[in-house]
């Protein structure tokens, strides 16, 4: 049995290499058949070929963007960080300009203003709608007193009302208790700045005959021992002369948004020794000047 | 669903310093987010007055005892912040916090949304009483402006600010069951 099996194999591989013998030696010419058959052979192996190929292209290039994507997703954490780090930090140097620019503001009033001032900031607002005022963080210890007039580069704002140690309070023109003496810049007509109850501020007592149009610019008068002369008050919005009373008043318009106050200036002083200058420019009147 | 407002804290145990203490700092947290921060909720130029509402609540939940010394305390903060020249609100807080007191025990079978109404009420009464005292003590007041713009818009606004405070309040403490108030 084993014997025969043995012999069964070696036939094959006689025959094994009689075969390849002949091929080797089987003349170019008459090798058409095979190449047909090996064309057909070609053609039916050409499919699973292309087939494992695309698998094997699409699989390779799904893995690639696999591990694109999470290389990608990482990047995008990364980025995401990153520009909300850089909005913090943008917001923070809008933030910081734009107090450098007020700052800046008020520094240059100070320069051109030749009475003494002390800066406050602002940290409260009026805690009953009664009246309309603001806290300042400046108090007695500052040198601030009663009385004291209140300004911005833009501007008047009110008067020192209450003083506390560290803090004090200050009465806005828009209050309806509050009275400045003011003059008409083009027509150099006087009258009283009051506040009102819808919180505006009017000019009240011009005088009837006066020519005062809407777009007139109202300025301090000087006569108060409060504000220099000719500090920007607002501009005038509205004309009316009421049937009972013999004057005319203006409803005006400020300059200074009073609901965003962040800093004021509170001038310490307004009298001057003999000779020098008395005027405090603000930024709108050196603008309009050209200056 | 039935409010008893003064069973609310009724659990809990107040030693005279705690509530010295819990009424300071109430007072204190009060004042400075009504001079910083009520100006955020204002419509035009008028706010919700935050220490009244405080008043009012103290009276409703805690007594009128409670509720005028709390007034007097915030009444004269709030006129030393303010640019009053009278100490109006000294007189007018404890005023308020002693009526808002005295309306705590008719309420207390009625519904939840009244307490927003009646802190509504309130700051209209208080308004009218400044609003007295201005007439009183100076001229050439418009009435009709002062009252659209400042007392019954504030009182509106406290009506609003008042039913969030209470409904938080109430969603805290949930009150648990009914009781006749004896304080």
């Amino acid at each position: 049995m084993r014997r025969s099996r043995s012999r069964t194999r070696r036939t094959w591989k006689i025959l094994l290499v009689l075969f390849l013998g002949g091929l080797l030696l089987f003349p170019w010419s008459a090798a058409e058949p095979l190449n047909v058959i090996s064309a057909s052979v070609a053609e039916i192996i050409r499919l699973p070929l292309t087939a494992i190929s695309l698998a094997d292209r699409t699989l390779t290039s799904g893995w690639a963007m696999v591990g694109g994507l999470i290389d990608l997703y990482g990047e995008n954490q990364q980025l995401q960080e990153e520009l909300l780090r850089l909005r913090v930090e943008r917001n923070s140097l809008k933030e910081m300009a734009a107090e450098a620019e007020r700052y800046r503001a008020v520094f240059e009033f100070q320069q051109h203003c030749p009475y003494p001032t002390v800066v406050a900031q602002v940290i409260g607002r009026n805690p009953t709608n009664w009246h309309r005022t603001l806290i300042i963080a400046k108090g007695r210890r500052d040198g601030v007193v009663e009385g004291l007039g209140v300004v911005t580069p833009l501007g008047v704002i009110g008067r020192v009302l209450k003083v506390h140690r560290t803090f004090s309070i200050v009465q806005l023109v828009l209050d309806r208790d509050n009275a400045i003496t003011a003059v008409v810049q083009r027509t150099r007509d006087e009258g009283i700045v009051q506040g009102t109850e819808d919180g505006r501020a009017t000019l009240k007592y011009i005088p009837p005959l006066s020519s005062i149009k809407a777009g007139d610019v109202v300025v301090t008068s000087g006569l108060d021992d409060r504000f220099p002369k000719g500090m920007l008050i607002g501009v005038v919005d509205q004309v009316e002369q009421k049937v009972a009373t013999p004057f005319k008043s203006a409803s005006l318009t400020s300059y200074a948004d009073f609901s965003r106050l962040e800093e004021v200036i509170v001038l310490l002083a307004i009298a001057l020794p003999e000779g020098q200058g008395a005027n405090c420019y603000t930024r709108v009147d050196r603008s309009e000047d050209g200056g | 669903m039935g409010v008893d407002p003064t069973r609310l804290f009724a659990g809990f145990r107040w030693s005279g310093a705690v509530m010295v203490l819990t009424y300071a700092s109430l007072i204190c947290v009060v004042a400075s987010l009504q001079v910083v921060g009520s100006h955020r909720l204002a419509i035009g130029n008028t706010a919700p007055d935050l220490m009244l509402l405080m008043v009012c609540l103290v009276g409703l939940w805690r007594g009128q005892a409670e509720a005028v010394v709390v007034g007097l305390l915030a009444g004269f903060l709030q006129d030393v912040l303010s640019g009053g020249t009278l100490w109006v609100n000294l007189a007018v807080k404890p005023l308020i916090g002693m009526i808002a007191g005295m309306l705590a025990r008719p309420i207390i079978s009625m519904p939840a949304w009244i307490l927003p109404l009646l802190l509504a009420g309130l700051s209209l009464l208080s308004g009218l009483i400044v609003l007295l005292l201005f007439l009183v003590t100076r001229e050439d007041v418009d009435v009709v402006q002062i009252v659209l713009r400042t007392v019954v818009l504030q009182s509106t606004l406290d009506g609003l600010v008042g039913a969030v405070v209470v409904f938080f309040i109430l969603y805290v403490f949930p009150p648990q069951g009914r009781r006749i108030w004896n304080p």
